[in-house]
């Protein structure tokens, strides 16, 4: 049996409090406010690094209060935290270290609202839209604070396109899951790629200026890295303690997780159990931030959100089966191609190219570690298109890359069966 | 649009693959009857050699129930079960799924009420 939902919450809040919590330990309130002041008026593009733009104390109260505004509006649309919605949750919270803010999420929110209030639909069906759909927030913040146009004007411009981008979201995401069939678990990474691109390509026939946003790591990571370690740690000993007194039930709910290709819709909380899945979260925490270990990388603001994202993910569909393959396709295309195995370019499309687990998980580990070595260049040219208002660039390139790779498997298959 | 009837036929289509491909069934007699605003989808085939194992597991995957907050999302991924198993977007797409199997024949009744509105089977 799963914990009530109330538990449930509680026990989801426990990460974002803690970071709020260790903000607060971090900063003296004056501090954290200007950070955050900051943060929430930076243009926020791929790779802002919000622990450099606020610093960390405040990339952590953005990032954790993010993670529980997202449980509250859950909470108030009296929703299920069932596998995709924890993965949700996480990634809102991840983000809030690069690309998402208290302020930029907002517009395209209520354009997902808008949308279900002109369908005459409950907001209720599209709270997951309207949660990753925030991966186009950026596209609020570069209009509002970027060097295009002076504030009285740029503000409603914001406003106006982030609504957009929210309302057309809905329906685009459904059309483009049949673009790659599932097998791209970062389908609305796909969809805010295409519906970026499109909106950047109007305004830049309009003079749209964007700006450019190197990524630097931090001087000091060590908090990041422990936080990480700890949230991981801590999410598998739950799920072992949950279940303590029945063991044997959890390894055979854990045994039914594994053998998942990891596909869209694959909910680890049905398919497994809610203990189950949280234990593969804690599990896949371990898995990214060892990869970001062993390829030299620091904690800074992207790829602590990624290690966060993927941990997320843990309940919905990835799984150290499905998702080592991806991650050794990326190092290996990192070793022999022109990019440094360290760049935190790399091990973000390590971490985040794990949106293309289901092609291992239905195709076998070549086909993965295939995937993952096409996903890194796709990764690396792709950006241009949207001018880096998708944060979900990775699932934009995954997008690209399971649509070419399995119709080819799919057709060779065939040409097996038929011989 | 609320895509009703593609909704339906997508059910119908991923089901059916289901039996055919997955517990190899031979032969279909499939029924879909609108009863005021609701559909009622009924398949029954002959499956002497289904064991009991795939029986059960036919029915926990198609039991978790209607899920709104994903059916309008993940809708367009049914009706193509190649290399998948996609039995959990059945169940969320339908308010009660009934399975009975008897002397070798399976019979499965699934109920689906207009969007937003439950139905009891």
């Amino acid at each position: 049996m799963s914990p009530a939902k109330g538990t449930q919450y509680v026990l989801a809040a426990l990460f974002p409090l803690v970071l709020v919590a260790a903000s607060l330990a971090s900063a003296p309130i004056p501090a954290l406010v200007s950070g955050l002041a900051r943060i929430l008026t930076s243009p926020a593009i791929l790779l802002s690094d919000f622990t450099v733009t606020g610093g960390i104390p405040s990339a952590m109260l953005n990032a954790g209060l993010l993670g529980l505004l997202s449980l509250l509006f859950l909470a108030f649309l009296k929703i299920d935290l069932s596998g995709p919605f924890l993965a949700a949750v996480f990634t809102v919270t991840g983000f809030g270290f690069f690309g998402k803010n208290l302020l930029n999420v907002w517009p395209v929110l209520a354009g997902v609202w808008l949308y279900a209030r002109v369908q005459g639909v409950s907001f209720r069906n599209y709270a997951l839209v309207s949660l990753f759909g925030t991966t186009l927030s950026p596209l609020v913040s570069v209009l509002a604070f970027g060097p295009w146009l002076s504030l009285p004007a740029a503000v409603p411009v914001a406003l106006l396109f982030g609504l957009a981008a929210g309302f057309v979201l809905p329906p685009l995401a459904s059309h483009m899951l049949r673009f790659h069939d599932g097998y791209n678990i970062y389908n609305i990474g796909f969809t805010g790629g295409i519906v970026g691109s499109f909106l950047v390509a109007l305004l830049r026939g309009f003079g749209f200026l964007s700006v450019s946003v190197p990524a630097a790591p931090p001087e000091e990571d060590t908090l990041l890295r422990f936080l990480v370690f700890a949230l991981s740690v801590a999410a598998v000993l739950a799920g072992l303690l949950y279940r303590r007194r029945n063991l044997k039930s959890l390894l055979e709910e854990t045994r039914r997780i594994y053998a998942s290709t990891g596909r869209l819709v694959s909910d680890f909380t049905v398919i497994g159990s809610l203990p189950a899945a949280v234990v593969n979260m804690g599990v896949m925490g371990l898995v990214a931030s060892l990869f970001v270990v062993l390829l030299g990388g620091s904690f800074n603001g992207p790829v602590t959100g990624a290690v966060i994202t993927v941990a997320g993910f843990g309940a919905f569909g990835k799984h150290p089966k499905n998702s080592l393959p991806i991650l050794a396709g990326v190092y290996l295309a990192a070793s022999l191609k022109v990019w440094e195995t360290q760049a935190t370019s790399v091990i973000i499309a390590g971490l985040f190219g794990t949106t293309l687990a289901p092609i291992a998980g239905s195709f076998g580990v070549l086909a993965g570690v295939l995937a993952g070595f096409f996903h890194l260049s796709i990764v690396h040219n792709v950006g241009v298109l949207h001018g880096g208002v998708n944060l979900y660039n990775n699932g934009f390139a995954g997008g690209f890359v399971a649509s070419f790779m399995v119709p080819i498997i799919n057709g060779l298959s065939k040409k097996e069966r038929n011989q | 649009m609320n895509y009703e009837t593609d909704k339906v036929m997508r059910l119908v289509d991923e089901m059916g693959m289901h039996l055919m491909r997955r517990c190899g069934a031979e032969e279909l007699d499939i029924s879909v009857k609108k009863v005021g605003s609701a559909y009622r989808i009924r398949f029954e085939t002959s499956l002497p050699d289904l064991s009991p194992g795939k029986l059960q597991d036919l029915k926990e995957k198609l039991s978790s129930g209607r899920r709104p907050e994903f059916e309008d999302y993940y809708w367009q991924l049914s009706g193509d079960s190649l290399n998948r198993d996609a039995l959990s977007l059945v169940a969320m797409m339908c308010d009660a799924v009934t399975v009975d199997y008897r002397e070798g024949r399976l019979i499965l009744e699934m109920t689906r009420g207009a969007a937003g509105k439950k139905t009891k089977p």
